[in-house]
């Protein structure tokens, strides 16, 4: 009998301690892969004079090369969508640039963490909603942002989409 | 979670178990000529017991307002327990703010493991199912680079849920009606309906944080008992 009352009173108090810490698993931002088109395995990297995205306040990037990207959602309460601009350096000729465009919507739902740690938006449901790319030039990974707290760099984001140029 | 709610019920079977076997083994060892036959057991309620507890009145102030209520009543060694209550939130986040407020209630059962004390102070476990109503809202500011700061401004109107507890405590006779106590909680499997699909619900009154599963809770109560027959002594049993 005393054991059982030891036992419930212990697990009782260990419950008091699962207080979570301030790991954000939380992101607004959309992890881009580029690929070849002749070798979806293989990376690729692209050359970028440019890349915009709706109602921000400036260019996220600028004559820039890149293999992957993270690229951040419109955060505007009301915004359910966010357009994505590449202005980009055609490969075989330095001279020639190409403009493609990506627009998406999505879900969010707001989640306090702790007192600590604040609230966070959690964005679900990407869907891409117009586009210049072929569908078979974009292959969907994941429709949710979503972190890993423990790490860093762009490994530590789950890969949304995969272009393939 | 799964493993430790399996872990209760075992601790629970465990006991009733243990205590049949013991009753087993006295009625089969203590083998007399004349067999005297067992007093009925009785059920019939004799009181009922209201109280409050004094802690969700001693934390009310600029971040907490709450209430609660207790009542129990007899019925043999089991009680059948009743908590009515109320509690708001104010709380300042690290990039907002966040309030609540609702009511609650949970009712269940409890058994008395104390049946030879002659007061009839209770040592119990029990269970409870809970309910709440309430309403929450949430004003944050997203930041993220690229942006300007984004407020957010959001709210659930009306918000149901239920959630299981296992409890233990004590029931102590003061006084004359006069009683304390206090039950300690672990609450168990929260689920909420009726928010909306943009703010996830954080604090359920009665429950606390929808996340922590389990969660727990502590009630330090002082009661009064309204008595409406006289039981008969306990006769204390010796080994």
């Amino acid at each position: 009998m005393k054991f059982a009352v030891l036992m419930f009173v212990s697990l009782v108090l260990a419950s008091c301690f699962n207080e979570g810490d301030c790991l954000i698993s939380a992101t607004n931002y959309v992890h881009f892969q580029f690929k070849k088109k002749t070798n979806i395995t293989t990376d690729t990297t692209v050359a970028f004079t440019s890349i915009t995205v709706s109602n921000s306040n400036s260019a996220l990037i600028q004559d820039s090369l890149a293999s992957e990207l993270l690229i951040p959602l419109d955060i505007g309460m009301d915004a359910t969508s966010t357009t994505f601009v590449f202005h980009i350096i055609n490969p075989n000729d330095s001279s020639v640039t190409a403009t493609d465009t990506l627009q998406v919507n999505y879900t969010k739902q707001s989640k306090v963490i702790s007192r600590d740690c604040g609230a966070f938006t959690f964005y679900h449901n990407l869907k891409i909603i117009r586009t210049n790319l072929s569908s078979a030039q974009i292959k969907i990974i994941s429709t949710d942002l979503i972190k890993d707290p423990t790490s860093s760099g762009p490994s530590a984001y789950a890969i949304n989409y995969q272009i393939l140029y | 979670m799964l493993s430790i709610i399996r872990y209760c019920i075992s601790v629970y079977l465990a006991l009733l178990l243990a205590q049949f076997a013991q009753a087993q083994e006295k009625t089969t060892t203590t083998t007399k000529p004349k067999a005297i036959p067992k007093p009925k057991i009785d059920y019939s309620p004799s009181a009922l017991r209201v109280g409050t507890d004094i802690i969700s009145l001693v934390k009310t102030g600029q971040t907490f307002k709450g209430w609660e209520l207790n009542g129990d009543i007899d019925f043999s060694r089991y009680y059948l327990a009743v908590d009515v209550g109320s509690w708001a939130k104010n709380l300042t986040l690290n990039n907002g703010n966040y309030t609540n407020g609702g009511t609650y209630f949970r009712l269940g059962i409890d058994v008395n493991f104390l049946t030879n004390d002659p007061d009839r102070n209770m040592f119990f476990l029990g269970f409870r199912v809970g309910h709440s109503l309430f309403h929450e809202t949430l004003t944050y500011q997203a930041t993220s680079p690229l942006f300007s700061p984004a407020n957010y401004q959001l709210s659930n109107g009306s918000v149901s849920g239920g959630w299981g507890e296992l409890t233990t405590g004590l029931r102590v006779k003061i006084w004359k009606g006069l009683w304390m106590g206090y039950t300690a909680r672990m609450k168990f499997a929260p689920g909420t309906k009726g928010n909306s699909a943009t703010l996830a619900p954080y604090d359920m009154p009665g429950y606390g944080i929808v996340q922590n599963k389990p969660w727990w809770g502590f009630n330090y109560q002082v009661f009064w008992r309204f008595a409406w027959r006289k039981l008969p002594p306990v006769v204390v049993k010796k080994d």
